[in-house]
């Protein structure tokens, strides 16, 4: 009773310890951050004009928000839409990335080669990489020019699907599910480059875990598939956690999704930097909401060491 | 209970293992080699495409018979990406930019996230919020009010106040500099959310141990935990430096008299349709051989720090 007391009182007077050592992020998140976004939420009430000392605001109310709900004909349909891809595409990212780090962490030949090789998506998703393969893209069409492929198509291409189909469909499964294999299995080229982050985390995650439990585990009799779901998975929950959060959020805020692409387009194109702001604000209310949801949610899952 | 000790239900569940284990040493090593290979496949081939242009010249880009393996290679793309594009010192100072960009966020980032996971205070659960926030707004969309942010910095007009005036900090280190100390550069949002939960899962008797024993948290956060942070931190910069390296945003944004690898990308197609004739092949093979050369680095870069890594790490062990 005494030492449980001492034991909090402790902890209690460390608290204060904590705002040293998160003192770097709030400093800057209240002094640059703060000012910063709410110049974005400004500019959603306002129409925005470049003039010689920056830019000139004029009051235009609501209306930004009026234009994105109800005035711009993709708006709605597409967030509602890409909201059902990426719940679809989440999973899929975080089965295989986990699945290729678990691979990628066990003891073989050339291990370090393959482990770089899966690090390149991580480069691809940069905007360097999508703009010369957008050039390439453009030549082709526009030359019909050999030996320059964008890579994606080859990858893609040049595999017959309809056979895994039909295969699947014979075996009487649900054609949901086929239907779903079969995204997933055309999709694999964005899969693999969506998930580059993803198995850096997991590997490291992988690599926190003291071989001795799997010892001990294979001494007492666990089979390798009773040591990844009782030790492996709880282990890295937190990292899960982490990456499922994370997947969502890439998948919203890619800068080539439809939605990115629409409110860029707004503000640089038509020049109608207010309404974008509308839009990106509704946006990433929405994106927030769900993430929230799936936070609480994948609380419940995850396993801290931490007991109190 | 005599039932329990004398059955042989263990001994048969060993067998079978072994026996699994044995046939799995044959088939999973093959089929796992085959996977990934199948997979660096899918992943490598943009870069062949890429990586064989580089050595093409014009005759081979447009023989119609040459596929891959140029006839008459040439290095002449690679020299006018170190002539044109100034290479050399955009590499330096990429370099420079990268390296204390990485460094710095890594080491603001683990500090945070070691803050929000092991420290009860009030407003944590609000500042957290804000870290995700972050992540959630791309920096894109901030472009307008970052950019006049930092043309015209100022802390709540307190320079203004003193007489000072605003600073003009674009076109310096400075911007990147201070978003990177402030943990507010690019995705470092995320770099806090993995590194709290990395100690989230450390035991917490391990800190508690060092506060009983007179350890203030500061101490004991820079001796026992950052010792053990090793791998996620190794993860962190490695994912910190690839995306400075490639970054395009934030040095197109506040730091455009300096040139770094990105922008040779611009660089080497504003001069190929001057200078050589048929611009537009020829600068799309220009913008390959730059997307090469901007990446061959991180991967060689990677290769040697993942040996490092699996050597210095030796197996810490500490969580479980």
């Amino acid at each position: 009773m005494k030492k449980e007391k001492r034991i909090r009182s402790l902890k209690e007077r460390n608290g204060r310890y904590g705002y040293f050592f998160v003192a770097p992020f709030a400093l800057g998140f209240i002094l640059i951050y703060l000012s910063v976004i709410a110049d974005s939420f400004i500019f959603s009430f306002n129409e925005v004009s470049m003039g010689q000392n920056g830019y000139e605001l004029s009051f235009a109310g609501l209306s930004g928000y009026r234009y994105a709900l109800f005035t711009d004909p993709d708006f709605v349909q597409d967030t509602v839409s890409l909201i059902g891809t990426l719940l679809l595409q989440s999973p899929a990212i975080i089965i295989f990335s986990l699945f290729i780090a678990v691979i990628l962490n066990q003891n073989m030949r050339g291990q370090g080669v393959f482990r770089a090789i899966f690090f390149l998506p991580v480069i691809m998703a940069t905007g360097v990489v999508l703009k010369a393969d957008m050039s390439n893209a453009m030549l082709e069409s526009m030359e019909g020019a050999s030996g320059i492929e964008t890579g994606a198509a080859a990858a893609a291409g040049g595999f017959d699907i309809s056979n895994i189909q039909s295969m699947l469909e014979g075996m009487y499964i649900n054609s949901d599910v086929v239907d779903y294999i079969v995204n997933l299995v055309n999709n694999i080229y964005s899969i693999v480059n969506y998930s580059g982050v993803q198995i850096i985390l997991f590997i490291s995650g992988l690599q926190g875990i003291s071989p001795s439990v799997y010892e001990a585990a294979n001494v007492e009799g666990a089979s390798g598939w009773d040591s990844f779901w009782k030790i492996t998975v709880p282990m890295i929950s937190p990292v899960i956690m982490v990456n499922v959060i994370y997947t969502v959020i890439d998948g919203f805020t890619r800068s080539n999704n439809t939605i990115m692409t629409l409110i860029d387009n707004i503000a640089f194109n038509r020049m109608n930097y207010g309404a974008s702001s509308a839009m990106a604000w509704l946006y990433f209310a929405v994106v927030i909401a769900i993430i929230a949801i799936i936070a609480l949610i994948c609380n419940r899952f995850v396993f801290y060491q931490e007991r109190d | 209970m005599k039932n329990k000790f004398t059955s042989l239900k263990p001994f048969r569940k060993l067998k079978a293992n072994s026996l699994a284990a044995g046939a799995s040493g044959i088939v999973w090593p093959i089929f796992r080699f085959i996977l990934l290979l199948g997979l660096s496949y899918v992943i490598i081939s943009p870069f062949l495409q890429k990586i064989s242009m580089m050595f093409m010249s014009p005759s081979d880009l447009r023989n119609p018979t040459v596929w891959m393996i140029p006839q008459s290679p040439t290095l002449d793309n690679i020299i006018r990406v170190f002539r044109y594009g100034g290479y050399g010192e955009a590499f330096i100072n990429s370099l420079i930019i990268s390296t204390l960009c990485a460094v710095l966020q890594t080491f603001v980032c683990c500090m945070v996230g070691y803050g929000f996971a092991k420290f009860k205070f009030k407003g944590s659960g609000i500042l957290f919020a804000a870290v995700i926030l972050t992540i959630v707004i791309p920096p894109q969309t901030l472009y307008l009010s970052l950019y006049t942010k930092f043309r015209y910095f100022d802390i709540f007009g307190i320079l203004e106040a003193l007489g000072i005036g605003s600073i003009r900090t674009v076109e310096t280190i400075f911007p990147s500099t201070i978003l990177s100390a402030t943990a507010l550069g690019l995705k470092n949002g995320l770099y806090i959310f993995v590194m709290r939960q990395f100690f989230k899962g450390v035991p917490n008797e391990l800190n508690e141990a060092a506060w009983v024993d007179g350890c203030n948290p500061i101490m004991a956060y820079f001796r026992i935990m950052l010792p053990l942070a090793k791998s996620m931190l190794v993860s962190v910069f490695l994912l910190s430096f690839a995306w400075q390296w490639t970054d395009t945003f934030y040095s197109g944004l506040f730091n455009r008299s300096m040139t770094v690898l990105p922008m040779i990308l611009t660089k080497v197609t504003a001069i190929n349709s001057e200078s050589i004739a048929n611009g537009t092949l020829m600068s799309s093979v220009m913008q390959n051989t730059a997307v090469v050369m901007i990446i061959a680095p991180l991967f060689i870069f990677y290769l040697i720090f993942q040996r490092k890594m699996i050597e210095g790490i030796e197996r810490s062990g500490i969580v479980g």
